[in-house]
């Protein structure tokens, strides 16, 4: 059983080493996020007052603006920020995909990096070393494998790191507009693999632009401006939504 | 957590000499030559024994290294590696840890120098003596842990306090007797230069055991206590920025 409750969550940005003048400037109503000035210190309000409750089964997509809050309400959930006020409890392994290639180092053979990914997305080195095989497999990268990765392509890249990352099966999975990358091959390849997890997650919660992904992956899409939850519901409703009201 | 910090140290060093011969060895053998020209011409200088200076002059130097590695790239550890923590949730200590191991890696390919002028000059370094680095060990790793993670915060949250740290090491490394000995210092000289100097006390409990001496008890005394101090410290300020760390990266 997978479950994440949040209750009145609210988190800011403070803006440092700004001087008061340009901060008078950058007050302007298409950035995102709620600029907040108390005493000398300046803040982006960036989630405001989030209440919300994904359980098993779901599949949330996110959309909203740029700055709407998408980014900052995943890294929430992935443990990268804390918030100012409020609670959150999450029940079950929760895993982000934010950057594949998190800890590839170019100079070494894509045999070797396939442990330093690991290692960096939080995986045990012995969980690892059981799914070596199946990962230099997924990869299909051939005799490759053995050369340093600065001898790849970005499409060979992508691939090594998504096998690695693919290979953990988490309960919940956060996602960041991440698909659209690489050129068709590595498109398909990497829509196969994020069948195979998302399938195996009780939980999804993707972040993206493209009203094609969405519908594709979930059954639950919320709406966020400025920071806030705006509407909740079915793709359908909600994109539906999105768009009519030409939200900005 | 720590399989992660010796496997990021460990592609660091290998890194730096992968498409190098003989490597990690030039700059062992380089340091070694080095500090072999300047003992024997600052003990002809200052009309001190070659087989009581070269012992003190290198192995102070190398526990010197360890220290100035630490403490100066110490500061930069959050912010070097910023895109780690705006990726995944990782705890600080992973970094501090993987600072550390790289500090360990360059003492330990610097210590067979001392080991080698040891064994050249007959000093009788395999004692009793060495038993003191049981304490001594301990005493390093946990400061340096305290210090990694004060340096590492402040100068992620004041980015200018890097430079001022590293302009003071470079300073430091005169005033504290690695090139000079206390012997050499007047009654006054040791009041202000020597006594206070926190950095002297650590260099005398690693640096005497390794070349067949014991440390001065005053040294033991107060690195233990400072020991104490930095680590509640270090503790308390990260309790209280861990949380806001992440904004200032």
């Amino acid at each position: 059983m997978a479950r994440i409750i949040l209750k009145n969550i609210n988190l800011s940005f403070p803006i440092i080493g700004t001087d008061i003048y340009i901060r008078g400037k950058i007050i302007n109503k298409f950035i995102g996020g709620k600029i907040e000035e108390n005493k000398k210190k300046i803040s982006i309000k960036a989630l405001d007052n989030i209440t919300l409750q994904l359980n098993d089964g779901d599949r949330i997509g996110l959309v909203g603006h740029n700055g709407a809050g998408k980014s900052t309400f995943l890294s929430l959930l992935a443990g990268i920020y804390w918030p100012d006020s409020g609670d959150i409890k999450i029940e079950g392994k929760i895993q982000n995909l934010f950057d594949p290639n998190l800890g590839l180092e170019p100079e070494e053979s894509g045999y070797k990096n396939i442990l330093k990914i690991g290692l960096m997305h939080g995986f045990k080195k012995k969980d690892i070393i059981n799914k070596y095989q199946k990962i230099i497999d997924d990869t299909n990268l051939g005799d490759y494998i053995h050369l340093p990765v600065r001898t790849y392509s970005s499409g060979m890249r992508l691939r090594l790191g998504f096998s690695v990352v693919s290979s953990l099966s988490p309960e919940i999975l956060l996602l960041d507009e991440m698909i659209g990358v690489g050129d068709k091959n590595f498109q398909e390849f990497a829509k196969k693999k994020m069948n195979e997890i998302i399938d195996n997650a009780s939980i999804l919660v993707l972040a993206s632009h493209s009203n094609k992904i969405i519908e594709q992956f979930c059954n639950r899409v919320i709406l966020l401006v400025n920071g806030k939850i705006i509407k909740d519901g079915s793709p359908m409703e909600i994109l539906d939504y999105y768009q009519n009201n030409g939200i900005q | 957590m720590n399989e992660l910090s010796l496997s990021l140290a460990w592609t660091e060093v290998r890194l730096k000499y992968i498409r190098t011969k003989i490597g990690p060895f030039w700059e062992t053998l380089s340091l070694a030559i080095l500090l072999f020209t300047l003992a024997v011409l600052w003990s002809k200088l200052w009309k001190i024994e070659i087989n009581e200076y070269l012992p003190h002059l290198v192995s102070g130097m190398i526990i010197w290294r360890y220290m100035a590695l630490i403490i100066t790239d110490g500061c930069l550890i959050f912010t070097r590696h910023d895109y780690i923590f705006k990726s995944v949730p990782m705890p600080f200590s992973v970094l501090v840890i993987k600072h550390i191991y790289a500090g360990i890696f360059l003492f330990l390919h610097h210590l067979p120098i001392i080991i080698i002028f040891n064994l050249i000059l007959k000093i009788d370094f395999i004692s009793i003596n060495l038993f003191y680095l049981i304490y001594s060990v301990p005493i390093f790793l946990i400061t340096s842990y305290s210090a990694i993670i004060i340096l590492a915060i402040t100068s992620t949250r004041f980015r200018d306090i890097h430079s001022l740290t590293a302009s003071l090491v470079s300073v430091l490394v005169f005033f504290t007797p690695i090139f000079w000995t206390i012997d050499q210092m007047g009654e006054t000289g040791r009041k202000y230069f020597v006594t206070p100097n926190i950095v002297y006390h650590y260099i005398e409990i690693f640096r005497k055991p390794l070349i067949g001496h014991s440390p001065n008890f005053f040294s033991v005394i107060f690195t233990f206590i400072f020991t104490i101090l930095i680590f509640i410290f270090s503790m308390y300020l990260l309790n209280k920025y861990k949380k806001r760390i992440i904004f200032w990266i």
